[in-house]
């Protein structure tokens, strides 16, 4: 039940939230200087017919609340409109691009993960070490390595000179799509990963002064029991919460990697529909990434129910 | 809770090299085999549709999927298409004689009346043509029995022929008018009678055509072309370089260099349809007076700008036309125009009849991290010798734009405009019309009187030596009236990987799909 309470309560405030975010970015967007009419006409002179049927078709003189309602009215009927520039559905637009971005996301997280943290707990075993000093660096350098710089040097080291991954593009069959977003991926996940590896390390030092370790090494358990079985999950917590959030980010901001591996993603569709003022795409668009970062962190919150029964028990006061 | 951690971390890792091994692009085979093509434009192509889609990623498509009813030949001048020949009844109208046998790819005859609505639907409001602005003067098109197409313009035109050149696309009439808003969208797609057929369509993964085998003209050497987008410049060198992409259109004349030194790779430069120039807005301030316009242009070293902005790869321009129309119209014998040329005394000479003999300060907004900011700093540094001093104002590009479009804040303006057709007429009243000179219009220096309309009206409809004589005279006004000071012609280049060859590519001759052709075939 009061896991129930805290969905419905989670719902009710993602509701508030998406509509906000669609007034504020619907309204920005129209402030802005230019008009689709603009892009869609380019450098070309136009007749005055032509640019108000222009205006017309997508009622750029109405005031802004009645194109806003309008726009709303549609959109909880689940209709999103036509994009301006391809003049598809939006909904199709996003559903095209939605695979790229999510196996982009996916991979890189699973990567993020799979390095991240059994590299962090070695460095937390081995503190003060030098394998930890080691890790300690290569995390540092890897964090301050800009995603779209790590793209470039991926591209020359592994796609141009060894000639081991595409250039760009995302495939079209599995085996092409995870040849194709290896390297974006691991661009994604370098920084990332890092990022894991101190929360790893971090929180499983917390950890280590703790009486329950303590009497875990003293039952004799072995050593892997001891870190993975009793370590790894009370430090799961801050790592799931930092994952959540990676998840969130990679769904809906992966902007200069896709750029660089000329990835027909989300990201790269947001920063073309911004500059082509394609307001029902960047609506969506905004709205469909409100939705992922609310949903992702009720995600999150519910997995700590799962991972410590702690949390399980006080569960409303979450 | 313990094991599956390790086991992703291990799976993750064993992945790696397995991609790896799979990911070895495959290299394709350069030689005389390959008959498919992978081309990438660095912009995705929006509509299959010009009046949807006019610009250049779609209209490369386009052009190797639909005819149009008359072609451009490698000179500039109309030359048959869809139609085997026309006549010219009365100045005011057109008769074309439809090729016989023709089918679009899905089989059904093209008939007169497609021809005909394919040209009407552009003036149609409901359409909102982007292509309208080049058939203002059509009253209507009509097909007169099944093999002629009459079109009655409000008022002779002779450029008429060659903007239907550019945009009269035929269509099946049954497809575009179920479709008027999104023929040509990737859900709607279109069918032509062209050399290529559309097997797919899609603005993220790409565009795929192949030959079409019942093409009535003669058929391209590439079988199959597979078209991508790669937005980031460097990606698209790299994509280029690594032999995923064979061939773009991609490259800009500035980074030529970048693209001269790809092992592999062949580019080529041919004059492109444009010209790059400074707008000095005569109605404000100190830029009223014809001397401190001159004044200016003597001020500018063009020939330095011209290599700064085209790296070799363009000309610096001397006078108010593109390069290709100046060819298509003069032949080799272009007249000499007035010119203003770099000599900074002469600049203080006139500058010293002016009321500002000591300089201005005028602001100067311009778009920034565009070609124009580089541009507009160069110029700013120029005339800083002489005593003008201009005040940058960076603003974002579409921020710039809109301001433009509006006529807001006109002073010294950097524009660069590429143009469709061989035809003067096309150009010049953008530049000198009064009816350009307000918001949306392109006269941004707002030179112009009713004098002038009257010359641009005349030359409208003016053949032969009579309209080469009149465009050389008002060329010549805005040579000493100095609205504009003109900068430099930016060259097209296209980026081949060897196996490929592009002969008799040209500036009229864009089709670059019929154009391209492995090599030795």
């Amino acid at each position: 039940m009061a896991v129930l309470t805290l969905v419905a309560r989670r719902l009710a405030a993602a509701l508030v939230l998406l509509g906000a975010l669609s007034v504020i970015t619907y309204g920005l967007l129209v402030a802005s200087p230019g008009g689709p009419e603009q892009v869609l006409l380019g450098t070309r002179p136009s007749t005055p017919e032509t640019r108000a049927a222009i205006r017309a078709e997508y009622h750029l003189d109405d005031p802004f609340p009645l194109r806003y309602a309008r726009w709303l009215g549609d959109a909880v009927h689940g209709d999103f409109g036509v994009s301006i520039y391809s003049r598809e559905p939006v909904a199709d637009v996003i559903a095209d691009r939605l695979p790229v971005t999510a196996g982009l996301a996916g991979y890189a997280l699973l990567i993020t993960f799979a390095v991240g943290v059994p590299v962090g707990l070695v460095a937390a075993m081995g503190r003060g070490g030098l394998l930890d000093q080691g890790i300690t660096l290569g995390s540092l350098v890897l964090l301050a390595v800009p995603p779209f710089a790590m793209s470039i040097l991926l591209l020359y080291g592994f796609a141009v000179t060894l000639g081991w991954f595409p250039v760009f593009g995302a495939g079209e069959t599995f085996a092409e799509r995870v040849t194709h977003l290896t390297l974006p991926a691991l661009a994604l996940a370098a920084a990332q990963g890092a990022m894991v590896v101190r929360q790893m390390r971090a929180a499983a030092l917390d950890l280590a002064g703790q009486d329950f370790l303590t009497f875990a090494r003293a039952r004799g358990l072995p050593r892997a029991r001891v870190w993975i079985g009793y370590a790894l999950r009370n430090a799961a917590l801050p790592v799931l919460t930092v994952g959540g959030l990676l998840l969130a980010a990679n769904l809906t901001g992966a902007l200069f990697v896709e750029q660089a591996f000329g990835l027909h993603g989300l990201g790269a569709l947001l920063i073309a529909a911004v500059s082509q003022k394609d307001i029902p795409v960047v609506q969506a668009l905004v709205l469909f990434s409100g939705a992922i970062v609310v949903v992702v962190n009720l995600l999150i919150d519910l997995a700590y129910l799962v991972v410590d029964p702690r949390v399980r028990h006080g569960a409303v006061a979450l | 809770m313990k094991t599956p951690t390790i086991r992703a971390a291990v799976v993750a890792l064993l992945l790696l090299p397995v991609a790896a091994c799979a990911g070895s692009p495959q290299k394709g085979a350069t030689g005389a085999d390959r008959d498919t093509l992978v081309w990438a434009s660095s912009a995705a192509p929006n509509s299959l549709d010009i009046a949807h889609g006019f610009n250049n990623a779609s209209t490369t498509i386009q052009l190797a999927v639909l005819d149009t009813m008359v072609t451009l030949d490698a000179k500039g001048a109309p030359a048959p298409g869809l139609a085997t020949s026309w006549t010219q009844p009365t100045p005011d109208s057109y008769e074309f004689t439809l090729r016989k046998a023709v089918t679009f790819t899905d089989g059904s005859p093209l008939t007169a009346d497609d021809a005909a609505y394919s040209l009407s639907r552009h003036l149609d409001p409901a359409v909102a043509s982007q292509a309208a602005s080049y058939f203002t003067t059509v009253k209507k098109a009509e097909a007169v029995g099944t093999d002629k197409v009459r079109v009655t313009l409000t008022r002779p035109n002779p450029a008429f022929l060659s903007v239907a050149a550019i945009a009269w696309q035929v269509v099946p009439r049954k497809l575009a008018e179920a479709h008027p808003r999104d023929l040509g969208s990737p859900e709607v797609g279109t069918v032509g009678t062209g050399p290529f057929k559309v097997v797919k369509f899609s603005l993220t993964s790409g565009t795929v055509l192949e030959r079409n085998e019942s093409y009535w003209g003669p058929k391209p050497a590439l079988r199959r072309v597979e078209i991508k987008s790669i937005s980031d410049a460097e990606t698209l060198r790299m994509a280029v370089r690594s032999g995923e992409v064979d061939a773009t259109d991609g490259l800009n004349a500035r980074d030529a260099r970048k693209w001269t030194n790809l092992p592999g790779v062949t580019t080529s430069f041919y004059p492109g349809n444009n010209i790059a120039y400074l707008s000095l807005a005569v109605g404000n301030g100190p830029l009223k007076d014809v001397h401190v316009r001159r004044a200016i242009a003597h001020a500018v070293d063009r020939q330095a700008l011209t290599t700064l902005m085209t790296g070799g790869h363009g000309t610096t321009a001397r006078a108010m036309l593109p390069m290709p129309q100046m060819t298509a119209l003069y032949g080799d014998d272009t007249p000499k125009f007035p010119d203003h040329p770099f000599d900074l005394a002469a600049a203080k000479a006139e500058l010293a009849k002016s009321a500002y003999p000591d300089g201005f300060t005028m602001a100067v907004p311009y778009s920034s991290g565009s070609d124009g900011a580089t541009v507009m700093q160069a110029v700013a540094a120029d005339l800083a010798k002489i005593g003008i001093k201009l005040t940058m104002e960076p603003s974002p590009g579409d921020r710039y734009v809109a301001m433009l479009m509006d006529h807001k804040g006109l002073g010294v303006q950097y524009v660069n405009l590429s143009y469709g057709t061989p035809e003067p007429i096309e150009v010049l009243p953008d530049m000198i019309g009064r009816a350009a000179a307000k918001p949306q219009g392109f006269n941004f220096s707002g030179y112009g009187s009713a004098e002038l309309d009257a010359r641009l009206d005349a030359l409208s409809e003016a053949t032969g030596q009579e309209r080469q004589d009149q465009v050389t005279a008002l060329l010549t006004e805005i040579g000493e009236q100095v609205p504009y000071v003109p900068l430099f012609h930016m060259d097209n280049g296209i980026a081949l990987r060897d196996g490929f060859t592009a002969p008799g590519l040209s500036v009229w001759n864009p089709n670059f799909f019929v154009v391209i052709r492995p090599a030795g075939k």
